[in-house]
This record gives structure tokens, C-alpha cells and sequence, in this order.
């Protein structure tokens, strides 16, 4: 064989294993999320509503749906692990007494970047009050450890886990007051999830992280969701909170007695009997 | 053996243990029975005037039911103590369909109400004026101020709008609690004028 076809064949093989080291040896990044600000607000160039205090008249009917996406890298998640979140966060929703009816906004009626006129449109179809809204952001990291040059040999991407993953997710549910788009209160989820795979097994591993993640975030959320809905109660019981207070027509009332005004009335009728009896 | 003593005053509770009784057996009952019963305007409007009594009689859960018969017996002992006890059978049967149509015409956005507490808060307002008459000024004072500071919570802090029952979208109505208070009062005003 000529010497010169000799170098080139030798220079060929060192520019594919340089390569082919860099490629094994790298990194990569994904992120999937659906944004509430892009979503009622998408046009920056429009100044935001002018903020009034909402009327809320109870029982109040509500919907939950989840945020559509306008862009995403790393692929959407799938309609039912939107469908799983959503079906939780109005599961926390249905036990509250000031709320009688609660029902799950198909994803076909929000429009992606559809704002705040795309909101009312769906709330006066399903004739909702208030609007929970769904939103998460998911960024997937993969590096690769010394374990990844086991992969050169094909056989080692099958069996060293030379990859580690590296998966963070944070959840949101906004409650917005549907007439004057109005935010009401906002509870927060997060989780992140480390995990190490082969070099063939690394998209399954990654999926697979991103459901567990996600999941445990909507735990995270659901959780925060209960002790904001508790705050915010109070807020409106101490007259702090920024909304109106009315009863819807033909509503059902109680009377209830107070454990507080009970025990008075018990220590001043034992105090009255027993200044009797001496 | 219960003493003579306890017996003497089981005697004089006994129609008040009934009522309660009564309300507590009506809690067990089916919910179609108490729906028959709740104080409804529309069903009202279709000459089903017993509502006007027996929605008082109607509770929407066990808490609910708890305080409100616990403080209407407590109050229904101290005035039967007093020798006030036709005032409880007054209340339940004359105060009664006052409140509820007091309710309806005061506040027309209710459709249904349910609960005691309006004819106990009458209840209260007549035993403070009957201390105040027994010469316990002290205790007249105490109970009204009681009376008052629940009243007035309701009113500052808005508890009705939130205040939980056990049934989902059923909410407090603090005017109950007001105008049985005023008709208490008139009530305990009226007999007094008429026995001076």
C-alpha cells in the first residue's frame, strides 16, 4: 500500500475516533413546558387589564385546565399525564363548601397564546367563575461519566450505566377570576430526580424520569395548593384579600352556632346554675 | 338510682330532652324527608307552609346539628331554672315562622335555608332579659355580651361567607342570627309589658 494512502487511512481513523470520543462524551439538554403568562398575556406590546377587585358570588362553579404550549424542544407530555394533573388539582377543589360545581376545561378549547379573551370565551361556554390554571416546566440534563467509554466496544452501552440524568420539574396552579382576569392566588410545585443509565436505555430512562418527576411535583403542588386555599380563606375572613363577597340567587343557607360562642354560653349557664344552687 | 333531685329536674327538662330528641332522630332520617322539610321559598310559594316551622328542624351535617341543639338545650335548661319554660315552646312555635319569613323577605337571593341557630339566638336574647328580670343583672350582662360578640364577628369578619358545613355549597346566614336576636328581645319585652 502507497505511504500516502498509508497516512491518510491513519489521519481518516483519529478524526472518527476524535469524534466519535466527543459524541460519547457529551452532553444534552431537553425542556418541555407551557408558560400562564405566555398564555393570557402573549402579546407584550399590549398593556395588561386594568386591575378591578372581582365579585365572587358563591357557591362558585370552577374549571381546571391545563396551560397549552406555544413552543417546545423536548416534546409535549402526554394528554393523559395532563389529564392525571389537572384531575388531582380539582379533586383538592371539590371538597371546598364555597364551591358547587368544579369540571376539567377540555385542552381543545384554549388555544395556545390565546389570552385572556380566549379564557372568558371557554368560561361563559361551560358558564364557570374562576379558572384554574395548569402549568409546568420540565428541563431533562444528560452527561456522560468515564463509564461511557465502555460504549466504544457496543457492548458496553448495554451494559455500564456511563449516563447520568438529571431531571428538575416545577408545577403551578393560578386561580384567576374568568370576568376581570384578575389573580386571585397561585401555589407552587417542584421536584428534581438524579438517575444513571446505559447508554441504549437512556431516552426510556429519561421518559420514565420525567413522569416520576412530574408526578412528584403535582404531590409538591397539591400539598401547597391545600395551605394556600386555607390562606386565602382567611385573607377573605380578615377582609384582607382584594375581592367581593356576594351570594348567588336562590342559594342555600344555614344557621351555625360557633364552637366559641358554645363554650360562653356553657361556662355562663354552669356559672348561673351552680350561684342558684348556693 | 338517680337522686330526687335529678329526677325533679329531668321532669322539667323532659320537653326540652325531647326536642332535642326530636332533632337528633330527624337528623338519621332520609335526605328526601328533610328535604320535605327544609324552609324552601319556591315550595313555600306552593302553599307547603310547614316549612315556615320545620326548617329550623333541618341540619346539614352532624357539627352543624351538635352546636346548634347543644346551645339551644343549654339555654332551654337555664330558662326552664328561671321557670321560663312555655318561653321555649313560644319560641318554637310563634318565633319560629316570624324568623323564616323574615329570612325570605330580608334576604331575597336565599332560596333554601336550614338550622337552629336563628330560634336559638332568639333563645339567648330572651333568657338575658329574663336574668336582667330575676334580678342576675351580672349575668344578663355576661350573656348579652356573649350574644353580641358573635354577632358582631359575623358582621367584621365575614364569616358567613365561609363558614364550612359538612354539605358542600351550603353557606352561613348571619342575618338568622340577627333577626332572631331582635325578635328574641321583642318577644322577652312583650311578655314583660303584659305580666306588668
Amino acid at each position: 500500500m502507497p505511504r500516502f494512502i498509508r497516512s491518510f487511512l491513519l489521519l481518516a481513523l483519529i478524526g472518527f475516533l476524535s469524534v466519535s470520543c466527543a459524541g460519547f462524551y457529551g452532553y444534552n439538554r431537553s425542556e418541555r413546558s407551557s408558560s400562564i403568562v405566555e398564555y393570557l398575556y402573549p402579546d407584550q406590546s399590549k398593556p395588561l387589564p386594568t386591575p378591578t377587585v372581582p365579585v365572587l358570588r358563591l357557591p362558585l362553579r370552577v374549571g381546571v385546565a391545563f396551560v397549552p404550549s406555544a413552543r417546545n424542544w423536548g416534546g409535549e407530555i402526554s394528554e393523559q399525564q395532563k389529564q392525571q394533573m389537572i384531575q388531582r388539582v380539582a379533586e383538592k377543589f371539590r371538597t371546598q363548601g364555597f364551591i358547587s360545581h368544579i369540571e376539567t376545561i377540555p385542552s381543545s378549547y384554549l388555544r395556545p397564546a390565546g389570552g385572556l379573551a380566549n379564557l372568558q370565551q371557554a368560561g361563559r361556554m361551560l358558564q364557570l367563575d374562576l379558572a384554574v390554571l395548569v402549568a409546568y416546566d420540565q428541563m431533562q440534563y444528560g452527561d456522560e461519566n468515564l463509564l461511557a467509554f465502555s460504549y466504544w466496544t457496543i457492548v458496553g452501552s448495554y451494559i455500564f450505566k456511563g449516563n447520568k440524568n438529571d431531571t428538575q420539574t416545577l408545577v403551578e396552579a393560578a386561580v384567576y377570576d374568568i370576568p376581570t382576569g384578575s389573580f386571585l392566588f397561585r401555589a407552587p410545585g417542584a421536584n428534581r430526580i438524579e438517575s444513571s443509565s446505559t447508554g441504549v436505555r437512556t431516552s426510556e430512562r429519561q421518559r420514565l424520569d420525567s413522569a416520576t418527576s412530574l408526578s412528584l411535583a403535582t404531590d409538591d403542588l397539591i400539598s401547597n395548593l391545600d395551605a394556600e386555599l386555607v390562606a386565602f380563606k382567611q385573607k377573605i375572613k380578615e377582609g384582607r384579600a382584594s375581592v367581593q363577597i356576594e351570594h348567588r340567587e336562590g342559594y342555600t343557607g344555614g344557621g351555625a352556632i360557633d364552637v366559641g360562642f358554645a363554650v360562653s354560653l356553657l361556662g355562663l349557664v354552669i356559672g348561673g346554675l351552680w350561684r342558684r344552687r348556693t | 338510682m338517680a337522686s330526687p333531685d335529678l329526677s325533679a329536674r329531668l321532669g322539667r327538662n323532659s320537653g326540652l330532652l325531647l326536642a332535642a330528641g326530636l332533632l337528633l332522630g330527624l337528623a338519621c332520617c332520609p335526605s328526601d324527608v328533610r328535604e320535605a322539610l327544609l324552609l324552601r321559598r319556591g315550595a313555600l310559594v306552593h302553599g307547603q307552609v310547614w316549612r315556615l316551622w320545620t326548617g329550623h328542624w333541618v341540619h346539614f351535617g352532624w357539627s352543624h346539628l351538635v352546636w346548634d341543639v347543644g346551645c339551644f338545650v343549654l339555654a332551654g335548661v337555664w330558662l326552664c331554672e328561671l321557670g321560663a319554660r312555655r318561653v321555649i315552646w313560644q319560641t318554637l312555635v310563634l318565633l319560629a315562622p316570624l324568623l323564616s319569613l323574615g329570612i325570605l323577605l330580608i334576604d331575597p337571593k336565599i332560596g333554601a335555608y336550614g338550622g337552629l341557630s336563628g330560634l336559638v339566638c332568639a333563645e339567648v336574647a330572651v333568657l338575658s332579659v329574663w336574668l336582667w328580670r330575676t334580678n342576675q343583672p351580672t349575668l344578663s350582662v355576661l350573656v348579652s355580651l356573649a350574644l353580641a360578640l358573635k354577632l358582631g364577628a359575623e358582621l367584621l369578619t365575614g364569616q358567613a361567607a365561609f363558614t364550612h358545613f359538612e354539605v358542600g355549597a351550603v353557606h352561613s346566614v348571619p342575618l338568622a342570627h340577627q333577626l332572631g336576636t331582635i325578635l328574641g328581645l321583642m318577644w322577652a319585652v312583650f311578655l314583660r309589658k303584659k305580666s306588668a
